[in-house]
């Protein structure tokens, strides 16, 4: 899995996280950690582009829950501190996190497993990169 | 005729796509569906993750895939000698409860049993686990 990491300018400064390949248990802390660097570097609003994602797995939805915690001002669970704590979070995601997080694109496949996992109804999700970075 | 093919990796993360393109490529060689290849590769995937993150939990271990069509049901067996569990016990998440309130805990096995049609449980004869995953092709 590749991520490359563009910014754009609506209303809001719009960090856009474009993911190649399948995001699975052994890399979704790999996005966790560019979301945590875009966050620190005073990005408060990321589009994660799924375009590219074939495949995701439950570690994948941890690692979106994850930067949704973090976007609502949260600290999400250290990766480094294993699975097991990620999967204990129990803490719920509010609107305002749906505000600084929205999905672009997800494949059939995806967009089945986020539907699956009742992410689909937390996310705000576009099929156009321009009404997407608009919608911030 | 039954066709059967076994991989056996090493059961660590960077593994798991070596896991799920051998499964993809099996399958498919032995005459399953798309749709019926892609249910099981997510199921395949959060299986082996947690043979290798709770089972194993960092110890060296190995997993043994084996790949088979039996009378238009695809089967995947994963077997492992970690930590005797059956996967099959966890419950279901309770989807009545709204989304703010459910657990991300046992979503890969949740995400399992949704994309197969059965997931059975036994130990081997050798006191290995065997997690098997079956999803009827062509529907």
């Amino acid at each position: 899995m590749n991520i490359s990491v563009n910014q754009a300018l609506g209303r809001v400064p719009v960090a856009i996280l474009a993911i190649q390949g399948d995001l699975d248990a052994s890399n979704y802390r790999d996005l966790i950690a560019t979301a945590e660097q875009a966050s620190a570097a005073g990005t408060g609003h990321i589009l994660l582009d799924l375009t590219q994602t074939s495949f995701i797995s439950s570690s994948g939805l941890v690692a979106l829950h994850s930067i949704a915690l973090l976007l609502q001002g949260e600290r999400p669970p250290d990766p480094e501190s294993g699975w097991s704590a990620i999967h204990a979070v129990g803490r719920g995601l509010s609107a305002v996190a749906r505000e600084h997080i929205k999905l672009l694109n997800p494949q059939p496949k995806v967009q089945q497993v986020l539907v699956k996992s009742g992410l689909a109804e937390f996310f705000e999700i576009h099929t156009d990169l321009t009404a997407a970075i608009a919608s911030f | 005729m039954d066709m059967t093919s076994r991989l056996r990796v090493p059961a660590e993360l960077q593994n798991l796509g070596v896991i799920r393109r051998f499964v993809q490529e099996t399958a498919i060689a032995q005459g399953s569906d798309r749709q019926a290849v892609a249910d099981m590769l997510q199921a395949v995937e959060e299986a082996a993750a947690n043979i290798v993150v709770h089972g194993y939990c960092g110890q060296p271990g190995d997993i043994e895939v084996e790949v088979s069509l039996e009378k238009a049901v695809l089967a995947v067996r994963l077997r492992d000698r970690a930590t005797l569990f059956d996967p099959t016990s966890v419950p279901p998440p309770d989807l009545a409860l709204p989304l703010e309130e459910r657990r991300l805990g046992g979503l890969g096995i949740h995400l399992a049993r949704h994309f197969t049609d059965s997931m059975t449980y036994r130990v081997t004869d050798d006191g290995r686990n065997e997690l098997t995953l079956r999803r009827k092709i062509g529907s």
